[in-house]
């Protein structure tokens, strides 16, 4: 599900591969906030959804490994049509606006920053 | 005089970009900031006699080339609406130089910033001073190459240089519509020059109209084509306040302006200018990014200005251009002053709370005189082409459905940034930055009160009843309704109007694969490995035996010279 659908990097972790039950479950939670918080830029409005996103992954703590990973499928489709089309990211953060606007320039001597010889990765 | 102007900051950019090691880069501040400000003292002496006192003028500099009794000259004329034009470039283009000075302190490169802006302007002011459109063309794509480095300052950001190409190629279709046109106007007239043109014009054509108009329409952002406009903001705000509120985006419709009478195609640029204003204003309801919103604001005012050239209304036209450019780039540079304040901060979402300051009023100003609130020099010239564009149907349907848009996201601006609460966040904005911003907004509210007491015949003149409905329809649904959700609005808006899509589908993806089968196919097969050796073994050669002699700057000044030399002769 997550290749095919284009989002920016800070929104892609509910959709990583190879991800434990609790992992999905918890990144799903932490996203539905953010996607409602995209919405919602008054705090006391925003405490509302919240309360209300919460409410429904309390409903479902006590379920099997089968039927929550049902529900977790159909959390990460509802997520995908309820995402907004500018999500807010940091500035400095990657996919910000001011992101690598200002990078150092490496060192003269890049052979500086490799480790000894004995230790490099053949 | 006006020579002076035009080239003033073309020899400070130069002396700027030349000399800026040695002379350090608070000098060549200097001299870029002294230069424009020299250029504002002569233009605005020149504006002074061929305004009040009607005098009309052509400086020619040089004869460029001569095919048969045609010649080609390059100058400078000085006429009403090209001294006017000229002054509101080198105006922005002074408080913009002195505003970047204080908001690039901290960044790096400031010498070659602060220089190429100077030779934007300068390239912009050949561009409007021309007689001819192939000077024009000249400037054209000088403030082509500009902007696209100047988009890409930052350049060790992947944005920045994605933007800076895709405004690049965007451009690069209308600059061949522009060239198609002047081979044609030379096809049709046996003439570049304007006035020659207008002197033996029987009938407009159509024709070069259309190519003159795939310009406007990229080089103005309009729809389908504004994509640039809006990745563009990747660059520092100076550059956006200059060049994408007031001078680059509005070159475009100078040049139509300037050949009315010579190409038709005014019932498409209604059907253009009419579109634009709610396709690209729509897209400022979801936007979340200050800049962005400001951007999509400018592409939907220059819809007003490309219509208003269609329903043969130019005066109204070149005065929109000139006050729009001046509001919105003291919008743009007040969006600059928030920024700056919050930390680089430009999500709408995040840049409530804090205390009034100059430029949270900046943003006010500048928003009621895009909305259309008396007293502001926009609200003028807005007001007037609203009432031309009644001579056609959709243009007036359009203009009045572009009232209440832009106040929808004007309000939702002021709303979010100046009005809502949010963290109390310690504001500090430069003194310089807030005297620019300051500057330019009297300039603004003068401008709309002098035009008010000396073009309107009485004071009652105002925006009729309906306008005036749409527009606080569009406050209260700006204040009451601020967050369209995806579901009731649908997805096209959310996505741009899919515009990126079926360009990357449609044209993209075609002349890519294209290009990668000629370099694939021609260059590595056939012409890499012609010849005995293979043309690319005999640079190769060639290549290390330069290098090590340790002649290539000899040999590139040679070349130089050389190319000096038989530009001479043909000359």
């Amino acid at each position: 599900m997550g290749n095919q659908v284009s989002m920016p990097a800070a929104r892609a972790a509910p959709f990583a591969p190879n991800l434990t039950h609790k992992q999905r479950v918890t990144r799903l939670y932490r996203h539905a906030l953010r996607t409602a918080r995209d919405w919602e830029p008054d705090f006391d409005l925003f405490v509302k959804d919240a309360e209300k996103i919460q409410a429904r992954f309390k409903k479902n703590k006590n379920l099997t490994i089968q039927e929550g990973q049902r529900l977790v499928e159909a959390g990460l489709r509802e997520l995908i049509s309820n995402r907004h089309p500018e999500p807010y990211i940091p500035p400095f953060a990657p996919g910000g606006t001011a992101y690598q606007r200002n990078v150092p320039c490496p060192p003269e001597d890049v052979n500086d920053l490799l480790p000894p010889p004995e230790r490099r990765i053949r | 005089m006006v020579v002076g102007g035009v080239m003033m900051p073309i020899i400070g950019g130069i002396i700027g970009l030349g000399y800026g090691r040695k002379i350090g880069v608070e000098g060549s501040s200097k001299i870029n900031i002294r230069s424009m400000r020299w250029s504002v003292v002569l233009i605005s002496m020149e504006l002074y006699e061929s305004v009040i006192e009607g005098v009309k003028k052509e400086v020619k500099i040089w004869e460029w080339m001569r095919e048969g009794v045609e010649r080609v000259e390059c100058g400078v004329i000085s006429e009403k609406e090209v001294i006017s034009m000229m002054w509101m470039v080198v105006v922005v283009g002074s408080i913009v130089s002195e505003y970047s000075r204080s908001y690039m302190k901290e960044e790096g490169e400031r010498v070659r910033f602060m220089s190429i802006v100077n030779i934007f302007i300068g390239s912009m002011l050949v561009l409007v001073g021309s007689e001819n459109m192939l000077q024009m063309y000249i400037g054209w794509e000088g403030i082509g190459i500009c902007s696209y480095i100047l988009i890409s300052y930052w350049s060790t950001r992947k944005e920045t240089g994605k933007a800076g190409m895709k405004a690049m190629v965007i451009n690069r279709i209308g600059d061949m519509g522009i060239m198609l046109g002047i081979g044609k106007g030379y096809v049709s007239y046996g003439s570049v020059s304007y006035g020659v043109m207008k002197s033996v014009v029987m009938e407009e054509d159509k024709i070069m109209g259309i190519m003159i108009i795939m310009g406007v329409m990229t080089k103005s952002s309009q729809m389908g084509m504004q994509t640039w406009l809006s990745d563009a903001m990747e660059g520092p705000t100076p550059v956006s306040a200059l060049i994408h509120a007031a001078t680059l985006v509005t070159a475009g419709v100078y040049v139509v302006i300037r050949m009315e009478g010579i190409i038709g195609g005014k019932g498409i640029m209604i059907g253009i200018g009419g579109g634009s204003i709610v396709y690209i204003g729509m897209l400022g309801i979801y936007a979340q990014d200050i800049k962005k919103i400001i951007a999509y604001s400018t592409g939907s005012q220059l819809g007003y200005m490309v219509l208003s050239v269609g329903v043969g209304s130019s005066n109204n036209s070149i005065s929109h251009v000139i006050n729009h450019g001046m509001v919105k780039a003291m919008l743009f540079m007040s969006a600059g002053g928030i920024i700056h304040s919050r930390m680089e901060e430009q999500d709408i979402r995040k840049l409530g709370g804090g205390r009034m300051n100059v430029s949270k009023m900046g943003v006010i100003i500048g928003s009621m005189g895009i909305m259309g609130i008396e007293y502001s020099s926009v609200y003028e010239s807005k007001e007037e082409i609203i009432r031309e564009s009644s001579m056609s149907r959709y243009g007036e349907i359009s203009s009045v459905m572009g009232v209440g848009i832009t106040s929808y996201y004007s309000i939702r601006m002021i709303k979010r940034v100046i009005v809502s609460e949010g963290k109390k966040k310690k504001e500090e904005v430069e003194e310089k930055m807030e005297e620019s911003i300051m500057k330019l907004s009297m300039i603004g509210v003068v401008m709309g009160y002098l035009s008010k007491e000396w073009e309107r015949e009485s004071w009652e003149m105002e925006l009729g009843v309906r306008e005036k409905v749409v527009m606080m329809i569009g406050i209260i649904m700006g204040i009451v309704k601020d967050k369209i959700k995806q579901r009731e609005i649908g997805r096209i808006i959310g996505k741009k109007w899919y515009n990126e899509v079926w360009q990357n589908r449609w044209i993209g993806s075609k002349i890519e694969l294209m290009g990668r089968e000629i370099v694939e196919g021609i260059d590595r097969k056939i012409l890499e490995e012609c010849g005995r050796k293979g043309s690319k073994e005999i640079m190769e050669v060639m290549e290390k035996g330069v290098r090590r002699r340790g002649n290539v700057s000899k040999y590139s000044m040679g070349m130089i010279i050389g190319i000096i030399m038989w530009g001479w002769s043909c000359g």
